[in-house]
Parts: C-alpha cells; sequence; structure tokens
C-alpha cells in the first residue's frame, strides 16, 4: 500500500497569494506537491514541481499530468484553487449613458472560476479512479449566494458548487470524493486589492468572529476535508459567521 | 467471481442478471456510470489496466465473464 506521503497533492492556481501559501503547507508536510498555474510570481519551495500552464486547456493540463507524475503514482487531493476575483455591476452609469457588465470580462470571469476548475479536476478525476480514488476540494465563495457587484464571479461560484455536488455524486462509487470551501473574506493580498479598506472594515463589523479569515483558517479546513473519508458533496462555507 | 454477480455488485442490486448474451445496455438500472465503474471492478480482478481493445469488447454479460476468465 501506498505511504500517504508518496501520494500527490496537487494545487491548481498555486502562483496566486492563497496558492502559494497551499504549496508551502503541503510541500513543508513532505507531500510531493505538483503546482499549476499560468505563472509564478516567486521560486516554487524545494521539492515542488511547478508547471507554467493554461489551465483551461485540457491538453496542457494532461501532458502536465503525464510528465509530472509516474505512472504507477497516486494523487491523493487536488486543491482546485484556480480562480479570479473580479468587480463589475451589471449596470452603471458612464456619462449620461447605461453601460452593461462586459461580456468578454464575463467570459474571462467564468472561465477562471468554473471553466479552469472544471478542466483540472476532470483531468485528475480520470487518474485517481484508477489509482485508489482520492479527494478533490474546490473553492467557492459566499459571492454564489448573491454579491453586489459581482454578477459574473458569484455566477461562476454558485456554478462550482453545483459542479462540486454532481461530480461527488458521480465519483462517489468510484473513490473520489469532491467538496468545496465557500471563503468569505481571507486576510491575503487579493482581498485587500478587490474590496476597499472601509468597506472590508464593515464586513468585519458585521462578521461575529469580529475579524477576517486567515490562511491557517483555509488550510485547517483542507486538511478536514482531504482526512475526512465519509465527506462527500459538502460545501463548508468559512466566513466567520458573515452570512449568519 | 462471475459475471452476473459482479454487475449485481456494481448496480448495488438484488435483481436477476440475465444470463449470457444479454446486452449491458438492457439490464435495468445500466448507465454509463456503471460501465466506469464495471471496468475499474475488472481491473482491479485481472491485475492491470483493461486496453481500450478490451473496453469495447464489454457489450454483454457473457463478454464480462471471458474477461474474468482471463484474470
Amino acid at each position: 500500500m501506498t505511504a500517504p506521503e508518496d501520494r500527490w497533492v496537487i494545487v491548481s492556481g498555486a502562483g496566486g497569494v492563497l496558492g502559494r501559501e497551499l504549496v508551502s503547507h503541503f510541500a513543508a508536510g513532505g507531500r510531493r506537491v505538483l503546482a499549476l498555474d499560468r505563472e509564478f510570481g516567486i521560486t516554487p519551495p524545494p521539492g515542488v514541481t511547478a508547471r507554467a500552464i493554461d489551465v483551461l486547456i485540457e491538453a496542457d493540463v494532461r501532458q502536465a499530468l503525464t510528465d509530472t507524475i509516474p505512472a504507477g503514482a497516486s494523487i491523493a487531493l487536488l486543491i482546485n484553487a484556480v480562480g479570479l476575483i473580479w468587480n463589475e455591476p451589471i449596470l452603471t452609469l458612464r456619462g449620461a449613458k447605461f453601460a452593461t457588465h462586459s461580456l468578454e470580462s464575463w467570459h474571462n470571469v467564468t472561465n477562471a472560476n468554473l471553466t479552469a476548475p472544471f478542466v483540472v479536476a476532470t483531468q485528475v478525476a480520470s487518474r485517481m479512479v484508477r489509482r485508489g480514488g482520492g479527494s478533490i476540494i474546490n473553492f467557492s465563495s459566499i459571492a454564489s449566494e448573491g454579491n453586489a457587484g459581482q454578477a459574473a464571479y458569484g455566477a461562476a461560484k454558485a456554478g462550482i458548487e453545483g459542479l462540486t455536488r454532481t461530480m461527488a455524486v458521480e465519483l462517489g462509487p468510484l473513490g473520489v470524493r469532491v467538496n468545496a470551501l465557500a471563503l468569505g473574506f481571507i486576510d491575503v493580498a487579493t482581498t485587500r486589492s478587490a474590496v476597499a479598506a472601509d468597506r472590508l472594515q464593515a464586513y468585519v463589523q458585521k462578521t461575529s468572529l469580529g475579524r477576517l479569515g486567515r490562511v491557517e483558517d483555509v488550510i485547517h479546513a483542507i486538511e478536514f476535508l482531504a482526512s475526512n473519508t465519509f465527506v462527500n458533496g459538502t460545501i463548508v462555507k468559512l466566513d466567520g459567521g458573515l452570512r449568519l | 467471481m462471475h459475471a452476473r454477480e459482479l454487475i449485481a455488485e456494481i448496480l448495488r442490486t438484488n435483481i436477476l442478471i440475465p444470463p449470457g448474451e444479454t446486452s449491458l445496455a438492457h439490464i435495468e438500472g445500466w448507465d454509463s456510470l456503471k460501465g466506469v465503474r464495471l471496468v475499474l471492478r475488472l481491473e482491479e480482478i485481472v491485475g492491470r489496466e483493461l486496453s481500450e481493445d478490451d473496453i469495447a469488447k464489454l457489450q454483454s454479460v457473457e463478454d464480462v465473464d471471458l474477461l474474468l476468465k482471463t484474470a
């Protein structure tokens, strides 16, 4: 039987702020990590295989898996953290004219937050089912419940929740569990650049725990979903009680 | 293990699986997901990855039995 540390962990969106933290965490724990993203701003930690690819391209994802993970090796965990935060209202005034949400940005945002995780998850799942099963963790957001100014982002995140449940139903019998984290406001640079400081402070005041989420909170949730073998098709909300 | 036993296991059912030349597609409750599960269970049993040719030949209960005999 393969020792847990010999089974691979894959992180998509590994070049992002949160992705880098997740890669570092699992690499520090002695896991074999394959990091996927379009680009990596910093050199990945030792022992991590980083592949700079467009995860929207199915063939490139497949090739990265084939090149990196030996044929007999198994994948324990996919952390599907690829995504893009985007704010754009449905309707806005430009001068005296109504302007509508750009279709181009709609496609970009739904590609990054729904299609890309779909591509990675399906390719990884096809490897997992033949190598002892595994766990897939997708990334949703509390914006899936509706958030003004985030039509494309919210729609994509609602989509990822539906995808998560559907994959859980289809892949559970094949030994692959699929769950998602619906993140609230996590204290990382991307949150602070996407949300104005006064607005972020207002969210903190509305949060029953009175603070932003920490990277460690996300890691603990991932460890739970990865290790509890009876959790499947669940969306874990990680928002400190903001949406109660 | 016989094909009918394996197919019942995959369908999670106690219904009597018809023998012989019955097409898998005509068995009550059969669908493409069950097909995937059948291939994965067969790979466990025979101890090797099935080729596309092997999988293409899996059309009937009898075909499953033939493959099981190679284990």
